[in-house]
């Protein structure tokens, strides 16, 4: 019997694709899943804003709270103050001029919360996930699946390791924001027994 | 006397073959007409006067109609977020299989369409809480807040580029433009999200009307088979647009048709077979009640262009009426066995009771309600066709032996010898009498009058709780309550308009939202040419002026600026005539406009009565509020038919004292006592405009009643025709007053006790009468 040099590279084949795919499945699953278990997050964020009019990047720092049952508070402390709460209930802006509750949310606020708490439907709602790396280094790449949100985002690039650690975001327009999360303290949920 | 008899006979059967081309006739222009589309009415309102409608010009009613009846809603929501989405998509692929409906496009390009349209006056639109921002903070804290949201990790809608509208100004206005368009996600088919999960909105418009019986079904089996098709226990639909009501609405009056019909022809069968006994009196009723049907419903059609369902299920009542008449003439001829004797015998009480009916019936054409008078002319019709039926057809039974019909005899061993027995004790029988109306009269006096426009309705609870949870997830415009306003010309109206929108502002109260989002009004997507040069002239000078707003806005960003443009003109080019056909989609009062007239209305549905913009006086525009409106409509309605009935009532005592002297005593102590306990057993609520209308009803079967006592006389005959009549009659009006259509219902819970008390005291009345 001889051996089909064809058909032993399309079985080769077939068994790095199936391999990589069940593994990349059960990296974005242990993503997902050590996000879920995730109780706490603090940490300071430094933004930085690029509109391409302008010739300098805006750059914003504060700190960053995730809690799994209140969700995100974003607190801008530097060159303005803002806080910012981002729950399931909705967004609640807090700034010199005023106290605003946001219905619904924002498609970067819903972005980031299911980032935090895991909520891999929520955000396979949306768009498309294409997943890199190991569970040491990965990278998440969201891209829109529909009309409606791609008008606004080109793309959403995510970074991270333990949690979270970077969010490069493009606007339709041309326009970017990265966030980078620094100094990061997570606390896991205790498992049950 | 032998030829006169031939004779006789001969014009009986000449009048028979007349009578017959008659009812042939009858029943192919009939069935030409049921053949012929759209000859049958569903709509409710169809049943209300014209005068709610603020004007008889056909094209605003016309756009009336489009903006307030032709949308539609269908909230999907599985058992998650991606199953429901699925099923989503599924519902629009079977919603574009339907002729007669749109499916409102909500994608990107709809969007891009309007984003290019605004970009040229992005300067001189301001909603009016931008405006109010602008004018109270100074250029300083304008651009201070405009840091803040730049910094913001939150993304607003900004559809245009940062140079060009760096206040954002432009995504402000058109965001505002989709009703509830913030709460809405950006899924593949719009979202919203409650504390239940995630709902998919699929609209539509309808192209034709929602009473479009085609189209209500094609719309109600789409939905059927896609439930069946999905199988699915987390499926949950919630449904909001006139079309469902009105489906519901023709649904429960087909229901109606069909258990009132089918009810009172099974009845009448079997009476008739149990009673009688013979397939020539079932023939002989079943000619009569098919005659007079037959003639009912084409009378109807020469009057009106459609017959409302809603009249096919009042008019089913009259089966049971026109049987009355059968029951009468085959009663007396058992017992006399002469078919022309009986009709001699029965010729003056038939010709009375039935004349005494249709007037009854007629006294509707005086109602102001379109339905109302349909039906009186049905029923009046049917009537006069059975008796004469009964009169043509019955001398054609040929002689037979007297033999009483058995059922008689129950008359005379237990109903006579007990009424005799109670009519001696005329006393207590009397202070008894008098006892239970003044009880009955203090019952209805208590419970008052009831004109709540929920009369009217005919939507299930299943449906209305559908209805007000879309409303609560959509924030949707009332449609009931709103400002018309008119001017000479487009920017007049537009002006006028938002004149009003200011007022109502000044009045509202307090803990009212803001003005802009309790109003739906064109001005939201095209303001008059006068307020867009404000607005510019504003934006101008806090913005971009010298030392406006987007200068420091500049040096906070350290920029030169070099990209901002300072020197725009204003723009005069947005005009009501200009705008595209997608705006007219989304905010469809904007039609309006181009015919110099405009319609604001208020998207808070529970205002409380605090705010009264009835108050408002501006030349060119008034308010309405259809359910002050309907509710006044029913009052007014309410009061003229209680005249009328006082009228009618006083018609037939002094008819009754002048056809049948002292006897007549009986007709009116009937009429009275029935009408009292009728009413005050089915007062329910308080007493309503249909209550009043069935007791016409109960004073023509009262006098039906004791007519036929009167003359030929009350014996075992009279008194089995009389109890089988009001039998068929109270399955009839039973069945009605089972109904889930409240007006149905007060018509036939009246009745049903008007025919009860009838047939228990007439034979009594006369008792006491005769003792005397």
């Amino acid at each position: 019997m001889k051996l089909k040099p064809q058909k032993v590279r399309f079985f080769l084949l077939l068994t790095v694709v199936s391999f990589s795919t069940s593994t990349l499945a059960t990296l974005q699953d242990t993503i997902f899943n050590k996000a879920k278990n995730t109780e706490s997050i603090n940490s300071l964020f430094i933004q930085e804003r690029k509109i391409s009019v302008l010739p300098l990047p805006l750059i914003s720092t504060g700190k960053f709270q995730f809690h799994y049952q209140e969700g995100l508070l974003w607190e801008t402390l530097e060159p303005v103050q803002s806080r910012i709460i981002i729950s399931k209930k909705g967004i609640q802006v807090e700034d010199n001029f005023a106290k605003t509750e946001i219905k619904g949310s924002s498609q970067l606020g819903k972005i980031l919360l299911s980032l935090f708490s895991g909520d891999l439907a929520s955000l396979e709602t949306y768009f498309f996930i294409i997943i890199k790396g190991d569970v040491n280094k990965w990278n998440l790449l969201l891209k829109p699946k529909n009309s409606l949100v791609s008008a606004q985002i080109a793309s959403v690039s995510i970074e991270g390791k333990e949690s979270v650690e970077s969010i490069y975001f493009v606007e339709t327009n041309g326009d970017s924001s990265s966030l980078k999360f620094i100094s990061s303290r997570v606390n896991l949920l205790s498992e049950d027994p | 006397m032998g030829g006169e008899k031939i004779f006789r006979n001969r014009i009986s059967l000449l009048l028979s073959i007349l009578w017959a081309f008659v009812i042939v006739g009858s029943s192919l222009y009939s069935f030409s007409k049921m053949n012929s589309n759209d000859n049958f009415e569903s709509n409710i309102l169809s049943l209300i006067p014209d005068q709610i409608f603020p004007s008889e010009d056909p094209l605003l009613k016309e756009k009336l109609q489009k903006i307030a009846d032709r949308n539609f809603v269908v909230l999907v929501k599985g058992e998650d977020g991606t199953k429901g989405l699925t099923m989503a998509k599924k519902l629009v692929e079977e919603f574009q299989k339907i002729d007669g409906i749109s499916l409102v496009k909500s994608n990107a390009e709809v969007a891009t369409e309007i984003e290019d349209f605004y970009f040229p006056f992005r300067h001189q639109l301001l909603r009016p809480e931008t405006r109010d921002l602008l004018q109270r903070l100074n250029p300083q804290q304008i651009a201070d807040r405009e840091l803040q949201s730049i910094y913001s990790p939150l993304r607003r809608y900004s559809p245009y580029k940062f140079q060009d509208d760096p206040f954002n100004l432009g995504g402000i206005w058109i965001n505002s433009l989709f009703e509830g368009g913030g709460n809405f996600l950006p899924t593949e088919i719009p979202s919203i999200e409650d504390q239940e999960g995630r709902w998919y909105l699929v609209s539509g418009k309808l192209l034709i009307s929602p009473f479009n019986l085609g189209l209500q079904q094609k719309l109600l089996k789409s939905i059927r088979d896609f439930r069946s098709e999905q199988n699915n226990e987390s499926l949950e639909l919630i449904t909001s647009g006139l079309i469902f009501h009105a489906a519901e609405g023709t649904k429960i009056a087909k229901k109606e048709i069909s258990t009132v019909g089918a009810g009172s022809l099974l009845a009448i069968v079997l009476l008739v077979l149990i009673v009688f006994r013979s397939w020539s009196s079932f023939l002989f009723i079943g000619t009569v009640l098919a005659s007079s049907t037959v003639i009912a419903i084409s009378v109807t059609w020469l009057f009106f262009d459609k017959i409302h369902l809603v009249t096919l299920a009042f008019g089913s009542t009259l089966l049971g009426l026109a049987a009355d008449y059968s029951f009468h003439f085959l009663a007396k001829f058992k017992a006399t066995g002469d078919s022309i004797i009986t009709r001699n015998l029965l010729l003056k009480g038939l010709v009375v009771s039935t004349l005494s009916s249709i007037f009854a019936y007629l006294f509707l054409l005086f109602s102001p309600f379109p339905g109302l008078q349909q039906f009186s002319i049905f029923v009046a019709s049917g009537l006069a066709a059975a008796c004469i039926t009964v009169l043509i057809i019955g001398p054609l039974f040929k002689k037979s032996s007297p033999n009483s019909i058995e059922f008689g005899r129950v008359f005379n061993s237990f109903f006579k010898p007990l009424y005799i027995r109670a009519a001696t004790k005329r006393g207590p029988i009397l202070v008894v009498g008098l006892a239970v109306t003044f009880l009955a009269m203090g019952n209805i006096y208590l419970k008052g009058v009831d004109d709540d426009i929920r009369q009217l309705n005919t939507s299930g609870d299943f449906l209305l709780e559908s209805e007000k949870k879309a409303q609560k997830l959509l924030g949707n415009f009332s449609k009931q309550r709103y400002f018309f306003i008119e001017g000479k010309s487009q920017q007049e109206v537009l002006e006028r308009t938002e004149l009003l929108q200011s007022e109502l502002s000044r009045i509202q109260p307090l803990h009212f939202p803001k003005t802009q989002e309790i109003f739906y009004s064109p001005t939201a997507a095209i303001p008059s040419l006068h307020q867009q040069k404000l607005d510019y002239e504003l934006i101008k000078l806090k913005i971009f002026s010298e030392k406006g707003a987007g200068f420091i806005l500049c040096k906070q960003l350290k920029s030169d600026c070099f990209w901002m443009e300072t020197q725009f003109k204003f723009n005069p080019n947005l005009l009501p005539t200009s705008l595209p056909n997608i705006i007219s989609e989304i905010n469809p009062a904007i039609d309006l406009i181009r015919t110099n007239k405009s319609i604001v209305f208020f998207k808070e549905t529970n205002l409380n009565h605090s705010f009264s913009p009835s108050n408002i006086s501006i030349s060119g525009i008034s308010y309405f509020d259809q359910v002050n409106n309907l509710t006044s409509i029913l009052e007014g309605f309410r009061k003229q038919v209680s005249w009328l009935l006082v009228g009618f009532v006083l018609f037939m005592i002094v008819a009754s004292f002048l056809l049948f002297g002292k006897k007549g005593i009986l007709i009116i102590t009937a009429i009275s006592f029935s009408s009292i306990i009728a009413l005050s057993l089915s007062v329910g609520t308080g007493i309503t405009l249909f209550h009043l209308l069935a007791l016409l009803l109960v004073i023509g079967i009262a006098v039906d009643t004791a007519v036929f006592f009167i003359t030929p006389g009350l014996n075992r005959d009279t008194w089995s025709a009389s109890t089988l009549a009001c039998l068929t009659s109270a399955i009839a009006f039973g069945l009605l007053s089972l109904s889930n259509v409240p007006l149905l219902h007060y018509f036939g819970s009246v009745v049903l006790f008007g025919l009860i008390c009838t047939w228990l005291i007439t034979p009594l009345i006369y008792f006491l009468l005769k003792e005397q």
